[in-house]
C-alpha cells in the first residue's frame, strides 16, 4: 500500500509518494512533487531530485542568514538543481537529466515563496516518520570563508597609501640634491697679539695689541 | 527538534513556554570558541532593532516574551537586555564586552518567537516591497512599509555611533539604510520558521570554526 505524506505552506506544497518497511513510516520514496503554486510549476523526480532540492535550498538559506556562501553541492547523476539570487528575487533552476538535451525550468521566487519553499522542507525534516534516513544536518562554514563585512578594496587601500606615500618620499629625497659637504678652510687671523722675547731687542716699539 | 505551534498573544492571557530543553540542545558547535566574533554580536542587535520597529512598543514586547519563555534569568530587565545588546560594536554604548553562549542562545530563542509572532507582518512588509520594486518605486512610498523603514533607520541612528564607518556610510544613504532594514526582515522571516531557531544558531558559526 502506498503512503503518502504532504507538507504545505501558503505558497508551496511538497508531496511525497512511497512504501513503508513496516509500521507507518514512509520508508522507501517512489515520488516527490513540489508545487510552487505561484508560477503553477511542478517539480518532480525520486529520491535523487528529493536530496538534490533539500541541500540547494539548505544551502542557499543558510546564504541569507549570514551573508556567506554555502557550496551547493548535488548528486549529479540527475536533477540538477541550483539557487541563485537574481536581483531581489532567487531563481531556482532544474534539470531533469544532467546531459542537457532538455531545457531547464527556471523559475523567479520572492522571498516569502523562498521561505514557504524552506518550510515545507523544513516540516518534512522534522517529521521523523518519513524517509527517516534523508538527513541534511545544518554545518556552519569555516572560518575560510568569512568575510568580514568589509570589501577587499576598503581593507587594501590603507595598505596601498602607506606603500605610496613612502614611495613619494623617497622619490622626492631622490630629486632633492644633497647637501655639498665642505671642508672648512683654514681662516687667516686678525689683529693677534705678536709677542717678542725681551731679550731680541729694546728698541723695538712695543707691541700693540687690537682692540 | 521538534514542531511546535505558537500562539501568542498579545493581550494579558500570558502562556508560558519552556525553552530550558531547547537551548539544551542547541550544540556548542566548536568548544575551543569562548565567544562569537563582533560581526555575530552585530548581527543579533540588528534582528532586534528589526523585531523593534515592528511594533510600536516593540521594547516592551520582547521583555515580556522573556519572561513568558523562561529567560528571566539571562534577561532579567530592560537594562540588562540593554546591556547585553550593547556588545555590538556599532553602538554608541559599546561595552567591549562579549557575549556568553547561553546569553547568545536566550537572544537566538527569543528572535525566533518574536519573529514567528510576527510572521504576517514580516510576510506583507517583505510582499509590499517586492511589489515596489517590481513598479520601480521607492519602497518608502508604501504607507505600511514606511511606517517600519523610518522607524528602523530612526532606531539605527539613535544608537548607532556616526563615528564609525559603517554607520556613517549608512546614515548618508537612506537608501542604502532601507536596504539594511528589508535584509534583516528576509532573515527574521526564516529565524521564525519550523527550524528557525536551528538554522539562526548554526548561522552564527558561519565563518567563526576552524
Amino acid at each position: 500500500m502506498n503512503i503518502n505524506r504532504q507538507y504545505h505552506s501558503s505558497n508551496c506544497s511538497l508531496i511525497l509518494e512511497g512504501l513503508s518497511n513496516e509500521g507507518f513510516n514512509l520508508d522507501i520514496l517512489l515520488n516527490a512533487e513540489c508545487k510552487i503554486i505561484s508560477s503553477d510549476i511542478s517539480l518532480t523526480g525520486g529520491r535523487v531530485f528529493l536530496e538534490n532540492l533539500v541541500k540547494v535550498v539548505n544551502a542557499y538559506t543558510q546564504d541569507l542568514l549570514s551573508g556567506l556562501h554555502h557550496p551547493q553541492t548535488l548528486n549529479l547523476e540527475s536533477d540538477l538543481i541550483h539557487l541563485k539570487p537574481n536581483g531581489y528575487l532567487h531563481r531556482l533552476t532544474w534539470q531533469k537529466t544532467k546531459d542537457y538535451t532538455e531545457d531547464a525550468t527556471e523559475i523567479d521566487l520572492n522571498t516569502v515563496e523562498l521561505f514557504d519553499l524552506v518550510e515545507v522542507i523544513d516540516q518534512f525534516l522534522s517529521d521523523t516518520t518519513t524517509l527517516p534516513d534523508l538527513t541534511v544536518p545544518l554545518e556552519p562554514l569555516s572560518k575560510r570563508h568569512r568575510q568580514d563585512g568589509q570589501p577587499l578594496s576598503e581593507k587594501t587601500v590603507p595598505a596601498f597609501v602607506g606603500i605610496g606615500t613612502v614611495a613619494l618620499a623617497a622619490i622626492a629625497a631622490f630629486v632633492i640634491e644633497p647637501p655639498v659637504v665642505r671642508e672648512p678652510q683654514p681662516q687667516p687671523l686678525e689683529g693677534t697679539t705678536e709677542t717678542i722675547p725681551l731679550n731680541q731687542s729694546q728698541d723695538s716699539p712695543n707691541p700693540t695689541t687690537s682692540p | 527538534m521538534t514542531g511546535y505551534s505558537i500562539n501568542l498573544k498579545s493581550d494579558s492571557s500570558i502562556t508560558e513556554i519552556p525553552t530550558a530543553e531547547i537551548r539544551q540542545q542547541l550544540p556548542i558547535i566548536s568548544p575551543k570558541i569562548s565567544h562569537f566574533s563582533p560581526l555575530v554580536h552585530q548581527r543579533i542587535d540588528l534582528m532586534l532593532l528589526g523585531l523593534e520597529a515592528l511594533n510600536v512598543g516593540g521594547t516592551e514586547r520582547i521583555l515580556q516574551l522573556s519572561q513568558q519563555l523562561g529567560l528571566k534569568d539571562i534577561i532579567k530587565n530592560r537594562i540588562f537586555l540593554w546591556r547585553l545588546r550593547c556588545t555590538n560594536p556599532l553602538r554608541r554604548s559599546y561595552q567591549r564586552n562579549y557575549l556568553n553562549m547561553e546569553e547568545v542562545k536566550a537572544l537566538v530563542v527569543l528572535i525566533h518567537y518574536l519573529a514567528k509572532s510576527f510572521e504576517v507582518k514580516i510576510r506583507q512588509h517583505l510582499i509590499d516591497a517586492q511589489l515596489m520594486k517590481d513598479k520601480g518605486l521607492p519602497v518608502d512610498n508604501h504607507y505600511h512599509l514606511s511606517s517600519y523603514l523610518e522607524r528602523f533607520r530612526n532606531s539605527f541612528a539613535n544608537r548607532m555611533n556616526p563615528r564609525r564607518v559603517k554607520v556613517m556610510n549608512y546614515l548618508n544613504n537612506e537608501d542604502l539604510l532601507n536596504e539594511l532594514a528589508l535584509s534583516v526582515l528576509n532573515q527574521l522571516l526564516i529565524a521564525g520558521g519550523t527550524r528557525g531557531i536551528e538554522r539562526l544558531w548554526v548561522s552564527l558559526w558561519d565563518g567563526e570554526v576552524n
